[in-house]
This record gives structure tokens, C-alpha cells and sequence, in this order.
């Protein structure tokens, strides 16, 4: 379980480098090379490379019906990171949606 | 932009994912765990299933990446939701896996998707952010 948490804190972690590196190529259109120049790309892929790896020992003891479901974990990480770290404001719906995605992963967590 | 790309290239990356994730779980269950990778007999099907699927995995990473250049996150993320319902479905129904219903763990994937798609939806007065 714990691997399951440290695979989805890569993966969140990955995300957001990912979204870094895409606003970062936004109106540049030089190709490959320029891309490749951004370090966002670079974390990305390595934060996600780590992340595959752990995920692969997670679905050695884990069904993958109840571990995948449960990488919807990142959206209650990447929310709580919003609130707390950029200071975003989380409106209630969204709250709503974070209760209910730590519900549904603990019922699937019942069953692992 | 161009929704209809994004659309397209959001589905693509479902449909890989959703298949890299049954692939990974086949291959692993046939891999010996990591104390035994020196020793143990290694299969060498579930070391080309591992690959392949780790490939599909890559290529769904990239698609999502051509999806988010044309679709709103929250869209995206929504979309995104279906895979969870489709490795769930097929992992349940397909005798390899072996992995079978219950109510509880079809009721944890439905509030789980529910969930993903509370948090990515806006409501309707209010804009969506463009990233």
C-alpha cells in the first residue's frame, strides 16, 4: 500500500512537470530539439520512469481492478497541492469530488 | 484549436492506457518479485508483454500530451475517467485475469469515477480555465 502511495506521489509529480513542459513549448514552433531543451520534460520523464517502476511491483501484489482505480488518488494529491502549496481556491464541488474519490479507493482498499 | 483533435487523441490515450495496465498486470504476475530477478527462471513471453505494454503506456503519455494541446484539463481528466471503468470491466470479465465483480469493488470504481468527474467539471456560468 505504501508502494501504491509513493508510485502515486511520482506519477503526481510527473503530471505536473508534464503540464510545465507543454505551456513551456506554447507558441514556440521549433521543433524536436528546442523541446527536448526544456528541464521540465526532463524531471517529467524521470519522475515517471521511477513511477513505472514502482507501479509494476504494485501490480505484482495487487489486482490491477483495485490498484488502477486507485492512482485517482493524484487528483486529491494534486488538489490538496493546489490549496496549500499555490493557494488556489477549491471550490465546494470540488471538495465533493475529492470525498468521493477517497471513498471509492477506500472501499476498493477493503478489498486488497 | 482543434476540439475534434483533442477528442480523438484524449480516446487514443484511454484506450492505450487501459491496455498498457492489463498488460503490466499479466507480465508481472508471470515475473518472478524482485529478490528472485538474478536467480529465478524469468518467462521470456511476459518479459516481451511487460515491453510491449510499457510501449503502449508511452505512447498513451504521448497522445495525452497532443490531447491537452486542444482540450481543457478538466475535459480531459473527465475522459480520462472511462479507463478506470474499462481495465475494471475487462479484468473482471476476461479469464486470464481472473480478478471477478463484487459490489464493493464496483461500487469504490463507480465513486472513484464519479469523483474524477465532480472535480474536473465546471459549473456551467462559470468559465473554463484555459490552461
Amino acid at each position: 500500500m505504501s508502494l501504491l502511495l509513493v508510485a502515486c506521489l511520482l506519477t503526481c509529480l510527473g503530471q505536473v512537470a508534464q503540464k510545465c513542459a507543454v505551456e513551456s513549448w506554447r507558441g514556440a514552433s521549433k521543433g524536436l530539439a528546442f523541446k527536448l531543451r526544456t528541464p521540465w520534460i526532463w524531471l517529467a520523464l524521470s519522475a515517471m520512469g521511477a513511477g513505472l517502476i514502482l507501479w509494476l511491483l504494485v501490480l505484482q501484489r495487487l489486482e490491477v481492478s483495485i490498484a488502477y482505480p486507485m492512482l485517482s488518488l493524484n487528483f486529491v494529491l494534486i488538489t490538496l497541492i493546489a490549496r496549500f502549496v499555490f493557494d488556489e481556491r477549491i471550490d465546494r464541488r470540488h471538495w465533493l469530488g475529492v470525498v468521493l474519490v477517497i471513498a471509492g479507493v477506500t472501499l476498493l482498499g477493503l478489498h486488497a | 484549436m482543434k476540439p475534434r483533435h483533442g477528442l480523438f487523441f484524449a480516446l487514443a490515450s484511454v484506450l492505450l492506457v487501459s491496455v498498457a495496465q492489463l498488460g503490466m498486470r499479466w507480465s508481472m504476475t508471470r515475473l518472478p518479485s524482485p529478490e528472485g530477478w538474478m536467480t529465478a527462471a524469468i518467462a521470456p513471453n511476459a518479459v516481451a508483454v511487460v515491453l510491449a505494454a510499457i510501449f503502449a503506456y508511452a505512447l498513451s503519455m504521448l497522445c495525452w500530451l497532443a490531447a491537452l494541446r486542444d482540450l481543457p484539463l478538466g475535459r480531459a481528466y473527465s475522459l480520462l475517467s472511462i479507463s478506470y471503468a474499462l481495465v475494471y470491466l475487462l479484468a473482471a470479465t476476461l479469464p486470464v485475469f481472473n480478478e471477478g465483480f463484487s459490489l464493493t469493488k464496483s461500487l469504490g470504481v463507480m465513486l472513484v469515477i464519479l469523483g474524477v468527474i465532480t472535480i474536473n467539471s465546471r459549473p456551467a456560468h462559470a468559465p473554463e480555465t484555459q490552461e
